[in-house]
Order: structure tokens, then sequence, then C-alpha cells
């Protein structure tokens, strides 16, 4: 069956309207459509999911009848069912990219572009600060409040969210910020990206306030967008046999570079041949050079930590 | 209720984020080379 040339766009959020504005300034076809009606891109070549709320059971959908779906979802119960769609987007010679936002997404592609520079990376260490749209907010409000799993020498651990803090810099204006173990399914994207690693963490930065009401519902409703956020990937490893680390991040407003992942993303699998099942944003299976490129070129600047 | 968990939350973000220990690095911006 010949691919519809039409990308379907699920959710008219930020992200959403950032995506469509991405794929429409290039003359690519597009159909934006609300959750509630999300059965009218079962026409599409590629459906990307921006909405909030759970993305696993309309991709299910979507992936029977052989249609190609992105994902943002960062929900890490989401995530995680996304990952056991495998299968069936196989059988249906379809392709499915979960976690095709920020972090997870751009991270990916950071890791993927940053282990180039190592002989063995051993470990990952990454953290975004700031949100998106309302629905990011609310996930990031959510994710302090549950479990967080990380990967460490070789196994899987858990720890509470909120725990763990580090000082992590981010490129400016961002600056230093505490960041905090949460709950987010990057980790288990990541290692799909390097199996090889030892360690794997994920953070977010947090305030006091932040950490201390996680647990209650929000208590007052979110912005419409989050400021300017940012984005750190740090890499340790080894080169030439010494030690070595590389950091990269970015910093934006995080809508816009979850938009320019997506939307990148999907101009993929309409042009390009991606073998069918699931596909990790920085792993193989995915051209991650020319996407990280394309995602740059929206105006996104690359940041390279220098010094110690 | 609120107003008590926003005076509790008033006093943590009184309290400061604690120290930052001084940076000896710094960014630059970079573009991917293939």
């Amino acid at each position: 069956m010949a691919l519809s040339p039409e990308i379907g766009i699920v959710g008219s959020g930020l992200v959403g309207t950032r995506v469509a504005a991405i794929l429409v300034a290039r003359g690519v076809s597009v159909s934006m459509v609300p959750h509630t009606r999300a059965t009218d891109v079962l026409g599409c070549g590629t459906a990307v999911l921006c909405h909030g709320g759970r993305h696993a059971p309309l991709a299910a959908t979507l992936l029977n009848h052989g249609v190609h779906v992105v994902s943002c979802s960062d929900f890490m119960p989401d995530v995680m069912a996304l990952l056991d769609l495998s299968d069936r987007a196989t059988q249906n010679g379809a392709v499915l990219v979960p976690g095709a936002a920020c972090m997870p997404g751009l991270s990916g592609l950071l890791v993927a572009h940053a282990a180039r520079a190592f002989d063995d990376v051993e470990e990952v260490h990454v953290a975004v600060h700031g949100t998106g749209g309302p629905a990011c907010a609310r996930n990031h409000h959510e994710a302090l409040a549950g479990t967080s799993v990380g990967w460490h020498d070789g196994e899987w651990i858990q720890r509470p969210a909120g725990s763990g803090r580090e000082l992590c810099w981010f490129p400016d204006p961002v600056g230093p910020r505490d960041c905090y173990r949460h709950g987010t399914a990057e980790p288990a994207l990541l290692q799909r990206v390097v199996p090889g690693l030892r360690r794997i963490t994920a953070r977010v930065s947090a305030t006091r306030r932040d950490r201390l009401t996680a647990r209650l519902p929000m208590m007052s409703p979110p912005h419409a967008e989050g400021g300017v956020g940012g984005l750190r990937v740090e890499l340790r490893g080894t080169r030439q046999g010494a030690r070595h680390d590389e950091i990269v991040g970015i910093a934006d407003r995080l809508a816009t570079v979850a938009g320019a992942v997506a939307a990148e993303t999907a101009s993929v699998l309409q042009t390009e041949e991606v073998e069918p099942g699931v596909q990790v944003l920085g792993a193989l299976g995915l051209p991650n050079g020319p996407l990280l490129d394309a995602v740059l070129a929206n105006g996104i600047t690359l940041h390279r930590y220098v010094g110690h | 209720m609120l107003s008590i968990a926003g005076s509790v939350a008033g006093v943590l973000r009184l309290r400061g984020k604690g120290g930052v220990p001084e940076r000896t690095g710094g960014w630059q911006e970079v573009t991917p080379q293939r």
C-alpha cells in the first residue's frame, strides 16, 4: 500500500502547533486533530502524537493500520508500553519512535553524537531543566513523586523520585540548577542507544517547593508555556587509554525543541526507508547524524562544556 | 490550606538555593561535524 504523503498531528498544544509550523513551512501536508478525533489520522502515512495523556493505546491502533507513529510522550509507564508494541509494528510494516521530544528525544541524538569522541562510553548522565506546555508541567510534577529507575553496573535500580540531588550546569542563560532523580523512561531508551553502558542516570531540575508539593495536587494551574529550559548530556568513558568526559547541551524553549525533534523524525519516516519496529532516537536504525543536523537547523544552538 | 502551603513555600524560597561553587569552565557553541 502506498504511503500517504500527509502527516497527522494529534494534539494542538504547544508541541503540536510547532510540529505543524515546521512541516507546513516546508510544504508538507498536515492534518491536525484533537485527541478526541484521533482516528481521523488513520489515513495518514505518519502520525505525530503530541497530546496529553497516554499514547500507547492510540499508537497500537495506528500501527494496526500500518501508520508510522512518532510519540512525544515522556511519561514512564506510557513509554514502556510503547516499547512493548515492537512486534505489532513489525507485523504491520510500520515504525514506532517513542520519546521523540527533548528528554527523551534530543538527548538520545546528543548521546549518539558525543559517543563518537570515545573509544568506550561507560556512563551517561542526562539532566533537563524546565517544561514545555501544561501537560509537560503536570508530568514534571508527578514525576517527582514516584519512583525513578537507573542503570547501575549492569542492573536496574529503583530510587525515590526527588532524591539524589546534583548541581548541574546548563548552557546560559539557565546556568546552575539542583537536579534530582525522577520517574522517566529515559534510562531504558538510552540503554538502547549505547547497549554497553555501565551507568545511566536521568535528572530533572526542581526547587524545594517542587519536591515538597510533589505528592500533592498542583496548587496552581501550570503556565501556558515554561520559560527557557535546558538539556545537558554528560558522557564518561575512555579515549586512547585515558579517562574522557564530554558534556553537551542546549538552552531553548523545550516545546520548541520537542516540536523540532518530532517534526524532523516524522519527516525521516515519510521520506526514508526505516526498518519496521520500534526505533529509538540515537540508536542504530535511524539516520541520527542528519536528524540531529535537521533539528539544530530549526534555530537550536548546540553547546559543549569546556573546562572542569 | 493553600495560604499555609504558600507560606511554607515562601520561607523555603527565601532560604535560597545554597552555595553554588565557582564555575571553572564554560559553554561554547559548536556545530556538529560529520
